[in-house]
């Protein structure tokens, strides 16, 4: 009895130990390499060793045989090509903003740093821990100087408070423009016998349908629910809109009240998950959509997860037929579901970094010729090339191998039409099915314009602040609205919203708000 | 300054001298054993005492640019701030209050079931027993938050299933302000208490045998013997935990409140870390969040001193 356990204990040691020693050995092999690769690349550049690190979201999707975002085949591709001995620097995506933080007030933080989020970059400056670049572009660059020669409306969204840049960017393609969206199971419309709502009682209508005739459905699911009902309603809860000439923030306003009231209405008709609040990982959501027990999904218009989802619903249940669905009209008129703005992702400059003529080289490099390949990955061996289209050849074998490296192109001179989603597309059935949705879907999203009142969001102290509480807040009443039944209505709601935006300084937000629109509003 | 004392007047101050060379003996005596204790003291002055230095943040307007040093001083402006804002006072209740159930009802579980543990005869069984309550301290509360968000879903989750069976309605758990706080109790106890018997076996494990054979011989029946011998046997210990668990009234776990939480549930949910984290990491108000964390370590440091003297007074060991 008593000698098994300490031999078996005895075998598990050795078998760790031997596990230990085999990783060891990986390691070790995974250095020798890195290092034939650095000195590789220091023979490319006679000027000696030219480093610079960049900051990245780490999404998880780096296979173990592929390596790691720090180490792997496009990285090593990346200095080879470039002769910049380059060290990514990975943020948990759903963490980056804390994460950085962190990092730079510990000094740790990569030389470039990069959000989509222009007003967190924003901070950064306030912070001052960024710092302006217009001399570096003048002096070193010259493929990003032409492109923003050749784009010169990007400027005005580079330049901060000061009047100075603080960040580089490129336009997004309209793939990335296009975010929110909305899908409906046409099968589930022809069953009931009716037709995609145009507005938002057909909506109910139709989400009340779908109830009766599938009694254990959830009609309506997905994560960005929320976001859907403000934007419908043209008043996004973070958002500074004009109205009347007048700088208003979005929560503010009886736009906001109704969609609450949307909210609060699908609610309580039964048409959407009870259980969302606590499904903060939308684990809920996306299992209703992909076995066939939701309706209407919102979410984004396509690619990446949404890519996923579908093809998992179409695994499932073959005979589904999910459309894209258009925005429907409101009692504030008819508005687009949320579109992001033209710069696509924001680089910005470390005020420690060492050497900004490298850091602007690498980007030159990027923006050059470094984002194709990043992007479409090797041809030959992930793309064809016909003419001037890329055509990928095995869907899931550039998920696994080149998928990641999008990561890397941070800036790019990418343009997509709808169409080019189907001719890029593997042509294996299921991908030619799901292409041709996500470009029926990309049309559909950008058929109705998102109400964007200024080209981007005054950045300044006092309203930074007020939002660290009114966020919190807004969320926690409209779960209360939601969720406590009749006595909380959506006028009760934005009456709170608004005494608590009064009470944090909201006033006196809004008379600097107006003083930026008013001293800014020549270059928009 | 007492070696210049010591100079000027070396005769008053022989016996100091003495005294002190008394001291430096002893200390040569145990070189050994003080250069074993280095290590840990430069770990303490490291990385225990020299951040507290950038405390003084709170004292000021930080901004990362200009560094702990750089930035401007504004005297109490932060702490100002801070007892004038409502959500302070929110937070502070919430904290106080979790803190509060926590003691009631979680702090005595872990002696019940030491007790328990402590009555089993069959060893085998006891050590299994042991082991499986052990286990779920090592899951993580990230995992657990999950698992306990499906098993409390109120469409598919096991326990609102069971409900049902027995014929009551599904309970929203996690976003009712009633029942949110008993979860995090509950799940709390579950995780957490297995672990925490092993002080208590310990201790009793240290009464001496000889204590019961004359409980018995005096005829006390079990629960007789558990009350007077066992009971008493481990009151040091509890008394020392019961300082050590007031002295973190002021502080819930950050993982499991951020774990757990949900926007329906923020009135009752958002605690002191959890403010700090969304104030003061997400949205760079440093020092704000500082000036919280010190008062939250101030009034710690009161609620800690307090409880040891009441427990000194009571006659028990303290801390100290």
């Amino acid at each position: 009895m008593n000698m098994k356990p300490t031999s078996k204990g005895r075998f598990l040691f050795v078998f760790m130990l031997a596990a230990a020693m085999m990783l060891s050995a990986c390691t070790g092999g995974g250095n020798e390499a890195d290092g034939s690769k650095g000195s590789s690349s220091e023979k490319g550049n006679a000027s000696g060793n030219k480093k610079v690190s960049i900051s990245m979201f780490d999404r998880g999707q780096v296979s173990s045989d592929e390596g790691t975002y720090e180490e792997n085949r496009w990285v090593k591709w990346i200095r080879e090509q470039s002769g910049i001995d380059v060290k990514m620097v990975p943020v948990p995506r759903n963490e980056a903003q804390s994460t950085l933080n962190v990092m730079i007030a510990s000094n740790q933080a990569p030389d470039l740093i990069w959000e989509f989020d222009r007003t967190y970059i924003g901070r950064l400056v306030s912070q001052g821990v960024v710092q302006p670049i217009d001399e570096y572009i003048e002096q070193y660059s010259t493929s990003y100087k032409k492109y923003l020669e050749e784009n010169p409306e990007l400027k005005a969204h580079l330049t901060f408070d000061d009047g100075k840049m603080y960040a580089v960017a490129t336009k997004r393609p309209i793939t990335a423009v296009a975010n929110h969206g909305m899908w409906i199971r046409q099968d589930w419309l022809d069953e009931i016998g009716m037709e995609k709502p145009k507005t938002l009682d057909e909506l109910i209508q139709v989400a009340q349908a779908f109830k009766e005739h599938y009694p254990d459905s959830t009609p309506i699911v997905g994560p960005t629910t929320a976001d859907i009902y403000a934007g419908l309603n043209a008043a996004m809860s973070t958002q500074w809109y004009l109205e009347d000439g007048q700088m208003k923030y979005g929560a503010t306003l009886d736009r906001f009240r109704d969609a609450i009231a949307l909210e609060k209405q699908l609610f309580d008709l039964g048409l959407v998950d009870k259980e969302y609040f606590t499904d903060s990982n939308n684990q809920r959501a996306n299992q209703l959509w992909t076995t066939d027990k939701a309706g209407i999904w919102m979410f984004q218009w396509g690619s990446g997860q949404v890519d996923l989802m579908m093809k998992d619903l179409l695994t499932n249940v073959p005979d589904a037929e999910p459309v894209p669905l258009e925005s429907v009209e409101t009692v504030n008129g008819k508005h687009g579901l949320y579109q992001e703005a033209i710069p696509h992702i924001y680089v910005a400059f470390n005020k420690d970094m060492k050497d900004p003529e490298t850091a602007v080289k690498y980007l030159d490099w990027i923006v050059d010729q470094g984002w194709f390949t990043l992007m479409n990955g090797e041809e030959g061996v992930h793309y064809t090339k016909s003419g001037d289209t890329v055509k990928r050849m095995d869907t899931d074998k550039y998920n696994k191998e080149v998928l990641y490296a999008n990561e890397y192109a941070v800036l790019k001179q990418m343009e997509v039409k709808p169409e080019d989603l189907i001719e890029q597309a593997a042509d294996d059935e299921l991908s030619q099915r799901l292409a041709t949705l996500s470009a029926e879907a990309l049309e559909t999203a950008l058929k109705n314009e998102f109400r964007r009142d200024i080209p981007y969001q005054p950045n300044f102290d006092e309203i930074n602040e007020i939002r660290s509480t009114l966020d919190t807040f807004i969320r926690e009443t409209r779960a209360t609205t939601v969720t406590q039944g009749e006595k909380y209505t959506a006028d009760w709601a934005i009456e709170e919203i608004r005494k608590e935006w009064t009470r944090l300084g909201g006033p006196e937000a809004e008379k600097i708000a107006q003083q930026w629109y008013e001293d800014n509003k020549a270059n928009f | 300054m007492n070696r210049q004392a010591s100079l000027k007047t070396p005769i008053s101050s022989k016996n100091e001298v003495k005294q002190k060379s008394a001291l430096w003996k002893e200390i040569f005596r145990n070189r050994f054993l003080y250069l074993l204790l280095l290590p840990v003291a430069a770990y303490l002055v490291l990385f225990k005492y020299a951040p507290m230095v950038g405390e003084i943040i709170a004292f000021k307007n930080y901004r990362l640019s200009e560094g702990i040093w750089g930035s401007p001083w504004v005297g109490f402006e932060q702490f100002e701030k801070l007892f004038s804002s409502k959500e302070f006072y929110l937070v502070l209740k919430n904290t106080l209050l979790l803190n509060l159930y926590h003691l009631v009802f979680a702090f005595p579980v872990p002696i019940i079931l030491a007790v328990l543990l402590n009555e089993v005869r069959v060893e085998w069984y006891k050590r299994t027993l042991q082991n499986l309550l052990y286990i779920p301290h090592f899951i993580s509360w990230i995992v657990l938050g999950s698992i306990i968000i499906a098993l409390l879903s109120p469409s598919t989750g096991f326990v609102n299933y069971v409900l049902q069976a027995f014929g009551l309605e599904p309970i929203y758990f996690l976003a009712d302000k009633f029942w949110w706080p008993v979860t995090f109790i509950g799940s709390g106890i579950w995780k957490e208490a297995g672990f925490g018997t092993i002080l208590y076996l310990a201790a009793m494990a240290s009464v001496d045998p000889t204590l019961y054979e004359a409980a018995k011989i005096d005829g006390a029946n079990k629960l007789r013997q558990i009350w007077h011998v066992t009971l008493p046997g481990i009151r040091s210990t509890i008394a020392i935990l019961l300082i050590l668990q007031v002295g973190r009234m002021m502080d819930v776990g950050f993982e499991q409140v951020y774990a757990l939480r949900n926007p329906a549930v923020t009135s009752v949910a958002e605690v002191i870390s959890t403010f700090v984290y969304t104030r003061g990491i997400v949205n760079l108000q440093y020092s704000y969040t500082t000036a919280l964390g010190l008062f939250q370590s101030l009034i710690a440091l009161i609620l800690i001193v307090s409880v040891n003297r009441i427990i000194k007074a009571l006659g028990e060991r303290g801390l100290w």
